[in-house]
Order: C-alpha cells, then structure tokens, then sequence
C-alpha cells in the first residue's frame, strides 16, 4: 500500500528526518530503510527521494556530506542539522496531536490519550 | 601543550579551508564563470563520471537524459549525476535489475523538473535576490505591456458616434422667418457698400492692430481713426472732418442700416465658408449632412455688428454736434434694436457682445446728454427709455449656445455607449491637443509614430464621458442659478471652480480634461453681466431724471422722487444687497450736475470717489468672496445664501452715470470729456 500524494508530502520529510535523527544516511540507504520499516507504505523513489532531500537541504534541516564507503564508493551521507531536531521535535508534536486527535474519533486505534497503541515516537538525542 | 596547539592550527586550517570553500561555492564571479562554462560545455564531464561508472547502457541513458533536463549549473549536475550513479550503483549491488531500477525511477522529465526545482532552492542568497528581481522586473513590464495593449486596442477601435448636428439647431432658429425679417442680408450690402465708399474716397484706414500697437506704446496718444473701434474721436483730430464728411455722403446707406437693425432676427446661417478673397462676408454655406462641429463655426456677424454700432455712436455724436435730434434718437434707437440681434446662437461670446453693444449704447446715450443738453426731446428719452427696457432680458447670459458647444465636442472626441458615457478616442486627443498650449507641438507630433505610441495612454488620464458632462453641466448648472439669483450667490461659481479645479488638475499643468480646456472663465462672465444689469438700472434712472428733470426744471432730490411716475421702482445698488445706488448732486464753482454710483466691491460708500478701470474689475467675486467653516465647507445661511467672506475690493465707488457739466463761467471744451473721468466732488445733496 501506498500513500496518497497528499499524506506522502506530509509524512514524507518527518519520516525522512527521523531516520536521520539516529545516523547518517545515504539516499539508496534510506529508501530501503523506510520501505522496510513502514511495510511499503512510505516507499519513494529516486523521483521522491533525492527532491525531497534537496528541499531539506535548503531549509538548512539536514545537510550532506561526500564521504568514501569501505567498497571504495563515494556516497552522499545526509545529517540532521540542529534546525532540523527542532523541527522534528515540532513535527512529531504534531503528528501525536493528529493521531491523538484520529485515535479519539476512532479512526485509529490506541489509547485515549492520543499516544498509539504499542509504543511511542521521539527524537533520539 | 604541543598538542593544544596542533589542535588549535588543525582548527585554524580547518576554519581557513571553511571560508575557502564556502568563497568557491559561492563566488558570484565563480558562479559566473561556471555559468559560462555550463553554456559552452555542460555535459563533458557528467558523461565521464557515467562513463567511469560503467553502468548497464540503459540506466546511464536514463541518468543522463534526467541530468541533462534539468539545465543546472554545471557543478548541480555533476552533484546529482555522482548521487543519482550512487543510488543506481547501490541498487544494482542490492541485487535490483535495470528494470526495476528504472521503473522506480519514474519519468526522467518529471524527475528532472522536481530536481531542478529543489536544487535550485539551495542556490545562494544573491542568486535567489536577482531572480526575484528580475522576475519582478519581467512581471511589471508584463503587466505594463498587457495593460498598454489593452487600453490601445480600447483607444483604436472606439470611434465617436455624432448623432447631433447642433449647427442645424441653431440655424433653425431662422427657419420661421421670412428674408423681409431677416436682419443680415442689409447689414451686408451695407458693409459691402461702405468698403466701397471708403476705397473710393481713398480713406487712410488704420487697423485695430495698429492702433492698438500704437497705443500701447503711448498711452497719451491720442485715438486715432479706427472708427470701428473708436468712435468717440475728439473733434480735433487730424482725422475727424474726413471721417465725418464720410458719414454724411454715408447717409441713405445708414438709412437703410437703421431700418434693418428693427427687423426681429438676424437671419445668419452660420457655417465655415467665409473665405472670400477680397475680405468682404459671403453668406456661408454649410451642408447640414456635413453635421458642422458648433466650435468651428464661424461667427463673423459678431465683429460687423460690432463695428456697426460703434459707426451708429459716431454718427449719434455727429447728428448731436450738428443738433440733428431726430437723427441722434434714431441712431441710438437703432443701436438698440442692433444689440438684440447677436444673441442667436448664445454663446458666451455672443452674450458678451451683445452686452458691449448695449453698454456702448447707454455709454453713448450718457454723453450726449451730458455733453449736448436739451438736445433729445422728452419723447425721445421716453421713447429710449422704453427701448432699453426692452433690451434687458439681453443681458441675462443663456448659455445654451456654450453648453451645446460642449456637448458637440463629448460627440466628437468620446465613443457612445448609448447610456450616457464612454472613452476618449484619437479624434479625441486630436480637438484636446487643438484647443490648448500644445496644438503646435502635438501637430508636429502627429506626423510621427509617437503619437500612436502616446495616445493609447490618455484613456488613463483622461475622464469618462458622463465624469466629463457631470462636471460641466454641475457647473454650467451652478452658473445659471446664480445669473438669475444675484451677485449675492457668486461664492457658488467659486467654490464650484475650486471644485472643479480639484478634479481637472490631477497632473500639474497638463490638460487633459475637455472641461479644463473648454470651460470658459464663467466667474468673469457672470461678473460682467451683473455688471451690465447694475449699469442698465443706472441709465435707466439717469433717463428717468432728465425727464423729471424736464417736467419740473430741476433735479430730483432723491430716486424716490422718481417713483412710480418716472421710475417702477427705486434701481438697486447690487454691491450692497438690500439697498438702493446713491444719487447725488454735484455743485462746484467749476461743474455741475449729478452722478449715480455703487459704493463698490469694498462695500464702503466713498462719496462717490470713483475707482477706476472698474470696468474689467472683477468686483461682484471681490465684493462677496466665498467663506469656509472649521471642515472647509462653503458657509450659507438659513435661506440658502451664502455667507460671503469680507470684501476684497479696492476703495472707491463705481461711478455708473456722470452727468456733470461745466458751469457758465468755466472754458472747458465739455466736447472734450471723457465719458469715464471722475468729478471733481463737493456735493450739496
């Protein structure tokens, strides 16, 4: 399954942020990753990506450096800049108020206080 | 410590080769140069890393036509190109076929926009500050440019739409009248007739021109010949005994001169065609399909009747000075009857006229009999009397002919909507260039393109029709009320001229309104009928003592004495609202007689010190200025009357009848006086 446009646009960069609030990632590397651990939902590709990351380059949230992979390869790793923790920080508070609010409507399952069912989100320090 | 300090040079170098780089990336003139060379050769060396990389031939044709589309700076696709070959590279290791590489990969235009549109984002600040200008600049110029065709393709297609012939409705006004009516076909055979008779007595002619040149060089000068424009020559001068034998041999021409200023019209077609070589006037001839514009229609009988009366006055004086009565009355008779016939197309010029005509009369009337008492018998000052009478409804200003000459222009110059308004068109602009300051230069401007570039740019500043008619006719309105309410209301016409100021003037010195340009100076033509009013109630009054003075052989005390048997009512001094014009008797060793004046704009009785040159003096707009309350709005009282501000006149009196003669024992050549010049005062009233 695979989101709408919409949906994507918004979850996209959260998601793309969050992955790099834990490590460095390349583009190939971070595809793979949020295919796999969204189950497909949030799998892009390059046309998605490598925009995507240039606009999260421009804002100054996450900034890219060249860097030789053990194979010898050079690779783009992007970082998370401190402008973007802080506008992770802001977007995860968003994204638990809309599922709170959806869990409350009963659009989403969890609990009552808006946090999921099974676990919570954060921002890794 | 040495550590510390290799950490600290690491850190140096480390900052040094920050600002180093940074300079590179974003050097204007680098950016410059790799734009250059991104022109010249972008894609040399992105085909070397997709040749270095080795990739199946179908995912390097995929990243290079990808790469190629997005036409970034030649670095930008050297960037993309080594991520997008990463990427690639890494799937292929993954294990992903070509195929499935580049189905994910999706459409590679679509994918070059959205890369070129975020990479673009990421360009430096100077660069996005330029774009943003230059895109500002390119979108104003649009603009300009959308908005110029507009208003052109709006300026070129609107044509006027004449459906008035308005030249017709004036003549018409002819129509009922038979040609033993008519007025113009004597007065013409009469003018033909005199240029005849002066050619033939080889009659040295002096041009108004002339003469005026003459004078204005030395005003001490006495007049000179001129006759159509000076007729009170004094009798010593070099040209008076031949212009008088003129006359006399003149006389059954006047004759028939007289006889025709009693017919009812004049009987003129107006038109253009008087262009007859020899001078003369021909009848025009207009083709009423031709549908005249009413502003170009020539009024040539004004200047003729002119000319015609001031020949009357001068041969008044001479019938008086040969104590010819008879003649004396039926010249000034006919010089009234005369005065009735300019006011046909009533226009304002021809209301002034008209108004000249009748005060020449009553100038002239004035100075025979003060210059050649108990000549015109008691029947005769009755007879005037009642003339002049008649001739009052002449002074009030119509002007119907203005309004019709305005409303002829809108016709001309404006496209018709068929409810009242539309645009200014290039016939427009052409009659606004002819009738202001720029006609020479907008007729030289005519004959290059830059007068198609321009014209579309008056719809901008050039009022709607209805904007234009309202403001005209709101004035005209305005002017009319007050010509038949009373000097009293003139602070109307001024702030209605400030208003109308407020809205033609937008641009400083540029006329671009009809209004602007064809609104005549009403103030000084409603001024001046007042005027013509306050100084045909004066000659009323002086008639009316002469007569009284005649049945009781001596001067009424007051002008109450004249009433009702002399005079209906008591005439009213109109600079001073609610009183009567001053009487007073003048008796001096030297003089004698009697003056009638108004006390003047200043609104202070003088004694009847006269102030001179009144008679262009603006005095009724002086005498009640307009007031302003705390907002700015006129001042006016309960009934509807506008509460003037003080009076800004100059001191004097308005001298309307001098009736003084010099007394017995004095030598003064009373021929001499001029009809203006002020008495000596010592009054005995």
């Amino acid at each position: 399954m695979k989101l709408e446009r919409e949906l994507m646009r918004g979850a996209g960069p959260t998601a793309v942020l969050q992955l790099l609030s834990s490590q460095s990632m390349y583009g190939y590397q971070l595809v793979e990753t949020l295919a796999k651990q969204s189950g497909g939902v949030l799998a892009m590709g390059q046309s998605t990506l490598y925009p995507m990351l240039y606009n999260l380059e421009a804002k100054g949230l996450i900034e890219a450096d060249w860097q030789e992979a053990p194979n010898g390869r050079k690779r783009k790793y992007y970082n998370l800049t401190t402008k973007g923790k802080k506008k992770l920080r802001a977007d995860l508070d968003a994204w638990k108020k809309l599922t709170g609010a959806m869990t409350n409507l009963g659009i989403l399952p969890g609990n009552p206080d808006g946090s999921p069912a099974g676990g919570s989100i954060g921002v890794s320090a | 410590m040495s550590h510390e300090n290799n950490h600290d040079s690491n850190n140096n170098h480390s900052t040094i080769a920050h600002l180093w780089h940074w300079s590179i990336e974003n050097s204007p003139l680098l950016h410059l140069s790799r734009w250059v060379l991104h022109r010249g050769y972008p894609n040399i060396q992105t085909d070397a890393l997709l040749d270095d990389a080795d990739l199946p031939q179908q995912l390097r044709t995929l990243i290079h036509t990808t790469v190629r589309k997005t036409k970034l700076w030649k670095s930008e696709r050297i960037d993309i190109t080594q991520e997008l070959i990463a990427h690639t590279q890494d799937a292929l290791q993954a294990g992903r076929s070509p195929d499935q590489i580049t189905q994910s990969f999706g459409n590679p235009k679509k994918v070059a926009k959205l890369l070129r549109r975020s990479t673009k984002r990421k360009r430096p600040l100077y660069w996005r500050t330029l774009r943003n200008i230059r895109r500002s600049i390119t979108t104003v110029i649009l603009l300009i440019f959308i908005t110029y065709t507009g208003l052109a393709a709006r300026f070129f297609i609107g044509k006027p739409n004449i459906t008035e012939n308005y030249a017709l409705t004036i003549n018409a006004m002819s129509a009922p009248y038979t040609e033993e009516q008519k007025a113009w076909p004597i007065y013409k055979e009469v003018r033909d007739a005199w240029d005849e008779h002066i050619h033939e007595t080889q009659t040295r002619q002096i041009t108004f021109e002339q003469e005026h040149n003459r004078n204005r060089e030395d005003d001490d000068e006495p007049i000179s010949a001129g006759i159509f424009m000076f007729p009170n020559i004094p009798t010593d001068h070099h040209d008076y005994e031949e212009t008088a034998q003129l006359f006399r041999d003149f006389k059954p021409q006047f004759d028939r001169l007289r006889q025709a200023t009693h017919r009812p019209i004049i009987g003129i077609e107006l038109g253009f065609s008087t262009d007859d070589p020899t001078g003369k006037i021909s009848m025009p001839d207009p083709n009423p399909q031709l549908n005249p514009s009413l502003i170009n229609l020539l009024l040539p009988h004004l200047g003729k009747l002119r000319g015609f009366s001031n020949m009357l006055y001068f041969d008044a004086l001479l019938a008086a000075r040969e104590g010819d009565a008879e003649l004396v009355y039926e010249n000034f008779s006919a010089m009234l009857a005369m005065s009735r016939h300019p006011n046909h197309d009533g226009t304002l010029i021809t209301d002034l006229v008209n108004i000249a005509m009748i005060s020449s009369t009553t100038q002239a009337i004035q100075q025979v009999i003060r210059e050649f008492p108990n000549t015109l018998t008691r029947d005769h000052l009755v007879a005037l009397a009642h003339e002049l009478a008649l001739c009052r409804p002449a002074l009030d200003f119509s002007f119907q002919g203005e309004i019709m000459m305005f409303d002829d222009l809108l016709q001309r110059a404006y496209t018709d909507d068929g409810h009242g308004n539309g645009r200014i068109t290039m016939e427009g602009m052409d009659l606004l260039a002819g009738y202001t300051g720029a006609q020479h230069d907008y007729f030289e401007l005519a004959q290059s393109p830059m007068r198609y570039a321009t014209g579309p740019l008056s719809l901008a500043v050039t009022p709607g029709r209805k904007t234009e008619y309202t403001r005209y006719h709101t004035m005209m309105d305005t002017i009319q009320r007050v010509a038949k309410l009373g000097p009293q209301y003139m602070p109307l016409i001024s702030h209605q001229e400030d208003i109308l100021e407020e809205q033609t003037k937008i641009i400083p010195g540029v006329q671009y309104s009809l209004v602007d340009v064809m609104m005549p100076a009403v103030g000084s033509a409603v001024n001046r009928s007042f005027h013509a009013h306050q100084e045909h109630d004066a000659i009323l009054a002086m008639l009316a003592i002469e007569i009284y003075t005649i049945d009781h052989n001596q001067l009424p005390e007051t002008l109450e004495d004249l009433t009702p048997t002399y005079l209906p009512t008591i005439p009213k001094d109109l600079h001073n609202p609610g009183h009567p014009l001053n009487f007073k008797h003048i008796n001096t060793p030297d003089s004698s007689g009697y003056i009638i004046y108004s006390i003047g704009s200043d609104a202070v009785d003088d004694g009847g010190t006269d102030y001179t040159n009144k008679r262009n003096y603006p005095s009724f707009t002086h005498r009640f200025p307009p007031s302003f309350d705390k907002d700015n709005n006129l001042r006016i009282d309960q009934a509807g009357v506008p509460i003037p501000a003080e009076p800004r006149g100059p001191e004097g009196n308005w001298i309307l009848i001098d009736i003084t003669r010099p007394t017995a024992n004095t030598t003064t050549n009373s021929q001499t006086k001029e009809p203006d010049q002020s008495p000596a005062l010592e009054s005995n009233s």
